[in-house]
């Protein structure tokens, strides 16, 4: 008579599988969330997850320090939660410095160890995995881009100090989200597009980096040294980005110069930037060897 | 049941044609598809996968045309890469279960088939475990699990022993015999190594430079007749019995092919009664001793080594 301890399986088959197939929408929702999962370090060790987790921990760490200096110490420190609060929304330096980390991370580690030979050969194809690398890294983004400002938008309600009525707080908090979801999505792309050329992770972010920084100084030095005028500060996406949400929460502008520039003149450079960055990704992409 | 249907498939890069003008089927069962490196292999299956478009020609998988029907076609097959490169950090079980549920397995159902096609495949024990931390034996383990794991019609198996010592590519070829002939699942593997083909595929397609050199069920190429061989036994007393069996066969009529001093002789007409008998005679005549007289059958080194190309 055998016993539990010396019990043993010796052959648990192999099921064939009747069910319905799940289409490319659960191909990819279960590629963007294996992403997430890999940009935030989880089921890997403690190191991969210490940046991206600092950087969320100091964005909503910043907000958080402004509700509790006003919900405990109360209307003589209410000043700290009078600025819009787009205001809230990461700055330009950290959420590139996110986007340089976690882009390359999404896309690069697939060339590097083989899986997106793998992916093509499910149902996914090259769009339909850009959009789910896409999904996932701007959504992470918007952590960082949308949470500290609704977070922030929240406190001043709860403490009276937010919109004024009901319809005013969903306008603002509509164009919270939509400035925060079209400038996440930006960052992505841009991420993605400039992190698509290598398969090595840390070159692939100096590159993002790089991208960003050259444009920062060759535009804020034009526009000093010369005449050209205020409208060469459009060639510097990241900038051109943030005060393009700025403008669509009726924010002050991020860089005083840049309130030279019309609102439609800004609403182009943004929208430049987007396509020109969709384009450099999709015919990288489109060149790529799937095996 | 055929399984793909190839006409005029042809591919060209540039100035280099990969695939020339293929033109072929493919049964049910384990197929074989050889070719040195560089014979269009991959260039092939890349085809078969919906991945690449050919310059002419048209390809069928499973009733399907994978250029139009490319994401419905990859959802009833896998396909396991020639390269060793795996997510490092991910544990096997996390693995082949993503890859399921990309396959279009529901969360659940995938969970469970991952961690059933790992016993299956024999790592039942190391599911847990890192890919990194695996053997290159395991790891084209887990190559093939998550090729399983969704219960493909049809699998693509790029080089799976490559890499393997003797006991574990034997291991690797059961293990593939053993889902096509007990699963139904049928597959397609891809290999420079004619004698694990010849032990394992019920079909082959060689492929050379490009070009078809053979393709249908591997009984009927290799049992074509290659003609006679006789070997005789070298006897002291009578050092010229071969030479005088050689030269009666030929004053026959036959060809007989003999390197210089061997003591083989080979007749590739198509044999018979008649010639059997013949040699027989001449054998007796000459005085000769035989060794072993076969109808030789080609191998599949034959086939390839006989190509026109």
């Amino acid at each position: 008579m055998s016993t539990s301890e010396n019990a043993k399986i010796l052959d648990r088959g192999y099921r064939k599988f009747d069910g319905e197939r799940l289409g490319v929408w659960s191909a990819i929702r279960s590629t963007a969330w294996q992403t997430t999962r890999s940009i935030f370090g989880l089921g890997r060790k403690a190191r991969h997850k210490f940046f991206p987790m600092s950087i969320i921990g100091i964005v909503y760490l910043i907000v958080v320090i402004q509700l509790a200096v006003v919900f405990l110490f109360g209307e003589e420190t209410a000043e700290f939660l009078t600025t819009n609060s787009w205001e809230q929304v990461a700055p330009a330096i950290v959420m590139i410095l996110f986007a340089a980390l976690v882009a390359p991370d999404a896309i690069a580690r697939d060339q590097k160890n083989g899986m997106f030979s793998l992916y093509m050969s499910t149902p996914l194809t090259k769009p339909t995995y850009i959009a789910a690398k896409t999904l996932s890294v701007a959504g992470s983004i918007l952590l960082i881009t949308f949470g500290p400002a609704l977070l922030y938008l929240l406190g001043k309600t709860v403490k009276g100090m937010g919109p004024d009525g009901v319809g005013q707080w969903f306008e603002t908090f509509g164009r919270l989200l939509l400035a925060c979801v079209l400038i996440s999505l930006f960052l992505c792309l841009f991420g993605l597009a400039f992190s698509c050329f290598t398969n090595r992770r840390a070159i692939a972010s100096i590159v993002v980096l790089l991208a960003y920084m050259v444009t920062a100084v060759v535009s804020m030095t034009l526009f000093e040294e010369t005449d050209i005028g205020a409208n060469i500060l459009l060639i510097n996406p990241i900038e051109t980005a943030y005060e393009f949400g700025a403008r669509l929460c009726n924010s002050p502008p991020v860089v005083s110069e840049y309130g030279e520039i019309s609102t439609s003149l800004v609403t182009l450079g943004f929208f430049g930037w987007f396509l020109a960055s969709c384009l450099i990704l999709f015919s990288a992409y489109q060149k790529r060897e799937a095996i | 049941m055929e399984l793909i249907t190839v006409t005029n498939l042809t591919m060209q890069f540039g100035e280099q044609r990969a695939l020339d003008n293929l033109g072929f089927s493919v049964q049910s069962g384990v197929t074989g598809l050889v070719g040195a490196n560089g014979a269009g292999k991959t260039t092939f299956m890349s085809i078969a996968l919906g991945l690449r478009k050919p310059t002419n020609g048209s390809i069928r998988v499973l009733g399907l045309e994978p250029i139009n029907d490319g994401a419905k076609l990859r959802s009833l097959v896998s396909y396991g890469p020639e390269r060793n490169i795996l997510p490092d950090e991910m544990p096997a079980v996390d693995f082949v279960k993503h890859l399921a549920e990309v396959r279009g397995m529901p969360r659940k159902e995938a969970r469970n088939r991952a961690s059933d096609v790992l016993w299956l495949v024999g790592l039942g024990e190391e599911r847990f475990r890192a890919i990194g931390t695996m053997s290159t034996g395991q790891r084209q383990r887990v190559k093939l699990a998550q090729a399983l794991a969704a219960d493909p019609k049809l699998v693509f198996l790029d080089e799976p022993t490559d890499g393997l010592d003797p006991l574990a590519r034997e291991e690797v070829l059961s293990l593939i015999r053993q889902i096509s002939e007990e699963y139904g699942i049928h597959v397609m593997l891809s290999s420079h190594l004619l004698e694990e083909v010849e032990s394992i595929c019920d079909n082959i397609v060689i492929l050379n430079a490009g070009q078809l050199i053979a393709a249908g069920q591997l009984d009927s190429l290799t049992g074509q007749s290659s003609g006679l061989e006789i070997e005789f036994v070298k006897i002291d007393d009578r050092p010229d019995a071969i030479d005088a069996v050689e030269i009666a066969l030929q004053k026959a009529g036959l060809t007989v092919i003999r390197e210089p001093e061997s003591p083989i002789l080979r007749i590739p007409d198509g044999i018979d009664q008649t010639l059997s008998d013949l040699v027989r005679d001449v054998v007796a005549d000459a005085g000769a001793r035989l060794q072993r007289m076969e109808h030789r059958r080609h191998s599949l080194e034959d086939l390839i080594l006989d190509s026109p190309s």
